[in-house]
C-alpha cells in the first residue's frame, strides 16, 4: 500500500511537471513555468502538513482530515496506530483498575510506597486503619505519617523477615500486624492486618490460666499454712485448733465454690439450648433469693423486688435462678453499708426486663465492657475481702445467652449501677388470671 | 497547602530539607508514644513503662540536639528565603516544644511511679485517662498536620486546647473537694494534679506546634492572637 502511494505520488509530480513543460517550452519560459509548478506543490505540501498538525494538535481524537496521495497513506497509518494504542491503553488501564481494585477489596490495608518511602497509592483499609488521607497523602513519606518508633526501626531495617506488631495510630484500642515486601526497583508494599481481636483471645487465654491457678493456690497457701503449724505445734490448745480448723473450712469452701463455677461455666459453654422450659413466675424466685442474700450478706442492706404478677418467664429454672441470684448478691455485696438494691421484673412494648439497680459506688465507662470477662476484676483488692470468685457475671452472660437474653450494664460513677437482663417478648407469657 | 515545597537545582538541598523534616516526625514518633506510655503506666501502675518512659528521654534529648544543628547547617550552607527559611525556623522551634513534651511525658512517669507504691482507691485517675487521651490526639493531629502542612488541622487542635483547659479545670475542682472531704487524701491527690498540669502543659505545647506549622504555611505569626484571629489567618489562604 505504501509503495503504491509512493509511485502515485511520483507518477502524479512528473505528470504536472510534464503539462507544465509543455507550454514553457513552447512559450520559452520553461524554468518559470516548473517553478510555478514547484510552488505549488510545495503549498499543497504545506496546508496537508498543517491539516495533519492540527488534527495531532486536537489529540488526534476525531478522525483524520481528508487527504490525498502520500499524506492520505501516512494519516491512514497514523489513525490505525493510534487505535491499537488506544485499545491497547484501555485494555491495560481496565487491567489496572482490576488490579486496584482487587487491593482496595483487601480487608488488610496496602500501602505501595516507591524507592525512596513515599506514599504511591493506598486502598480504602489504610485509610481507616492507618488514617491516611486519599488522595492528600500521595507524595508523602510513609514515616512522616505512621511514626511509631518501632515501625520507623522497623522500616529503616530492611529486613522483613518478621512481622511488627503496633498499635494503630488512628483507632484506639486496634493493634496492627505489619508486613513489609519489596518489589521492582527498591519499591515497597506495607500491609497491615487488624489484629485487636486475636490479641484481645490470646491475652483473654493467658489471663484465664493464670486466674484460675492463683484463685486456686490463695486458699490452698492458707490451708498449707494452718497444717504446718498444726503438725508443728501437735500439743496446740483446742481454741487455736479451733480457729484453725474453721479458716481451714472457709477456705476450701471458697476453692468448692471457684470449682463448682468453673465446672457450672463449661456444661453451660458445652449445652448450647436448654431442654427444660417451663413459664416460671419470678416473685417466688425472687423472694427465695432475697432472703438467701440477706443471709449471706452481714451488713445493713435493703433488697426491694417490684414485680409484676402477671408476667412468667419462660426458661430454665435452676439457670436462672443462679442468674438472678448473681446478680442481687453482686449489688448487695459491693455497695457500702446501707445499700439498698432495686430488683424489677417489667416489660415494654419491645423486651422484657429484669433489673438489678443498685446505690454504689458506679464502674468507670472502660471497664464494662469486660466485666463479663472471667476474672475480670474492676479493682483487684477486693476479690479477698468480699470472697467472690470472679465467675458470677460470665455465668449469667452465659445462662442469659441460652435464653436468648443479653446482660446490660449501665452505671454512672457515684450514683450507682443497673443490671439488666433483657429478654425477648417471645420468652414471656401474659397470665390471664391473677393468682 | 503547598504540597511539594518548590524543588531547588541542588538535589542535595531538598534532601537536606526532607530529612530534617522526617528527623522531626520521628522524634515526633518518639515524644507521642512517650505520653501515651507514661499515662498508661500511671493508670495501671505499671512502674517497668515508667521507667522506660524515662529513659527514652534522653533519646529525645539528643534527637533535639541533632536536629538543631541539622537546621543551623542548612542556614548557614543554604541560605534558605521565603518557603523553606520559614520551614526551618519553624522546625526548630517546634523542636522545642517536643523536648518540653518530652520533659512532662517524663514527669507523668515519676508521677506514675509515687501512684504505684500508694494502694489507695485511685481517684481523679478517669480524669486522667479522659484528658489523657485528648492531648495525645492534639500531639497526633499536630504532628500530622505539620506532615502534610495542613493549616485547617493545625487550627482545629489549636481549638482543641480550650477544650483541654476547661477539663483540666473542672477535674482540679472536683479533686480539690475530695481534698477537703479527707485531708489524708492530699498527698495522693496532689500527685493525681500534678500529673494532670502535665498533661495540661502537654496540651499547650501541641497548640504551639499547630501555631507554628499554620506559620509556615500561611506565613503568618499566629501566636498570641486568639483563635478567632487565627481561624481568619487561615482561611485568607
Amino acid at each position: 500500500m505504501r509503495k503504491i502511494s509512493w509511485k502515485t505520488e511520483f507518477r502524479n509530480i512528473l505528470v504536472f511537471m510534464a503539462l507544465a513543460a509543455v507550454p514553457g517550452f513552447f512559450f520559452d519560459i520553461l524554468p518559470w513555468t516548473l517553478l510555478l509548478v514547484a510552488v505549488g506543490y510545495l503549498g499543497w505540501f504545506i496546508r496537508q502538513l498543517w491539516q495533519v498538525q492540527e488534527w495531532l494538535k486536537d489529540g488526534a481524537n476525531s478522525y483524520p482530515p481528508e487527504a490525498h496521495g502520500l499524506f492520505g497513506a501516512v494519516l491512514d497509518d497514523l489513525y490505525r496506530q493510534q487505535r491499537i494504542g488506544r485499545a491497547e491503553r484501555q485494555q491495560l488501564e481496565a487491567d489496572l483498575k482490576y488490579l486496584e481494585d482487587s487491593y482496595t477489596s483487601l480487608l488488610d490495608a496496602a500501602v505501595m510506597l516507591n524507592e525512596d518511602g513515599a506514599i504511591r497509592w493506598f486502598n480504602k483499609a489504610a485509610v481507616d486503619y492507618l488514617g491516611l488521607r486519599y488522595p492528600d497523602d500521595t507524595g508523602l513519606l510513609l514515616i512522616t505519617l505512621l511514626r511509631n518508633p518501632d515501625f520507623i526501626r522497623y522500616f529503616e531495617s530492611g529486613n522483613y523477615h518478621e512481622y511488627l506488631q503496633i498499635p494503630s495510630p488512628h483507632v484506639e484500642g486496634m493493634y496492627l500486624q505489619i508486613h513489609i515486601t519489596c518489589f521492582g526497583e527498591g519499591s515497597r508494599i506495607v500491609l497491615a492486618r487488624d489484629i485487636t481481636e486475636t490479641n484481645r483471645l490470646q491475652q483473654m487465654r493467658k489471663e484465664f490460666v493464670a486466674n484460675v491457678s492463683h484463685e486456686l493456690r490463695t486458699p490452698l497457701t492458707v490451708i498449707n499454712g494452718y497444717l504446718e503449724t498444726l503438725s508443728d505445734h501437735a500439743d496446740a490448745d483446742e481454741i487455736m485448733r479451733r480457729r484453725a480448723i474453721e479458716q481451714m473450712l472457709i477456705q476450701s469452701h471458697r476453692m468448692e465454690n471457684l470449682i463448682k463455677d468453673l465446672m457450672a461455666l463449661s456444661r453451660l459453654e458445652v449445652s448450647s439450648t436448654i431442654a427444660e422450659h417451663t413459664a416460671i413466675a419470678l416473685r417466688p424466685m425472687l423472694e427465695i433469693i432475697r432472703e438467701d442474700v440477706l443471709a449471706a450478706v452481714n451488713k445493713k442492706c435493703e433488697i426491694a423486688i417490684e414485680c409484676d404478677d402477671n408476667l412468667l418467664l419462660e426458661g430454665n429454672p435452676s439457670q436462672l435462678h443462679s442468674a438472678f441470684a448473681n446478680l442481687v448478691t453482686n449489688a448487695a455485696k459491693y455497695t457500702a453499708d446501707n445499700s439498698q438494691v432495686i430488683v424489677k421484673w417489667y416489660k415494654d412494648e419491645s423486651q422484657a426486663y429484669l433489673s438489678v439497680g443498685d446505690n454504689g459506688d458506679g464502674i468507670e465507662a472502660h471497664h464494662i465492657p469486660r466485666l463479663t470477662e472471667r476474672f475480670y476484676r474492676v479493682d483487684n483488692s477486693r476479690s479477698l475481702e468480699t470472697g467472690g470468685t470472679g465467675l458470677g457475671l460470665a455465668i449469667v452472660k452465659h445462662i442469659l445467652l441460652h435464653h436468648e437474653a443479653e446482660l446490660k450494664i449501665e452505671s454512672q460513677l457515684g450514683v450507682g449501677s443497673t443490671f439488666s437482663c433483657v429478654f425477648p417478648l417471645m420468652r414471656v407469657h401474659q397470665q390471664a388470671h391473677s393468682a | 497547602m503547598e504540597r511539594e515545597l518548590q524543588n531547588h537545582i541542588s538535589q542535595q538541598y531538598d534532601n537536606d530539607l526532607d530529612q530534617v523534616r522526617a528527623h522531626l516526625l520521628e522524634m515526633g514518633g518518639r515524644v507521642e508514644n512517650q505520653v501515651r506510655d507514661a499515662v498508661r503506666a500511671l493508670l495501671e501502675a505499671d512502674s517497668e513503662v515508667a521507667l522506660k518512659v524515662k529513659s527514652d528521654d534522653d533519646d529525645v534529648n539528643d534527637m533535639e540536639v541533632s536536629i538543631d544543628e541539622e537546621c543551623a547547617r542548612i542556614i548557614a550552607l543554604r541560605q534558605p528565603i521565603a518557603t523553606d527559611l520559614r520551614l526551618v525556623i519553624g522546625i526548630s522551634k517546634i523542636v522545642v516544644d517536643l523536648e518540653r513534651i518530652g520533659d512532662e511525658a517524663g514527669k507523668i512517669a515519676t508521677q506514675a511511679i509515687n501512684l504505684s507504691e500508694m494502694v489507695d482507691s485511685p481517684r481523679g485517675y478517669s480524669e486522667i485517662r479522659h484528658i489523657g487521651n485528648h492531648v495525645t490526639y492534639m500531639v497526633r493531629d499536630a504532628l500530622d498536620a505539620f506532615a502534610r502542612l495542613d493549616a485547617e488541622m493545625a487550627l482545629s487542635v489549636a481549638k482543641e486546647d480550650k477544650l483541654v483547659d476547661q477539663e483540666y479545670a473542672s477535674a482540679v475542682r472536683s479533686l480539690i473537694t475530695f481534698m477537703m472531704e479527707d485531708p489524708r487524701n492530699i498527698s495522693q491527690i496532689l500527685n493525681v494534679i500534678w500529673t494532670l498540669r502535665s498533661l495540661e502543659r502537654v496540651g499547650d505545647h501541641a497548640r504551639n506546634i499547630a501555631e507554628h506549622v499554620i506559620y509556615l504555611v500561611k506565613g503568618r505569626d499566629v501566636r498570641h492572637v486568639g483563635l478567632k484571629k487565627m481561624a481568619e489567618e487561615v482561611e485568607k489562604g
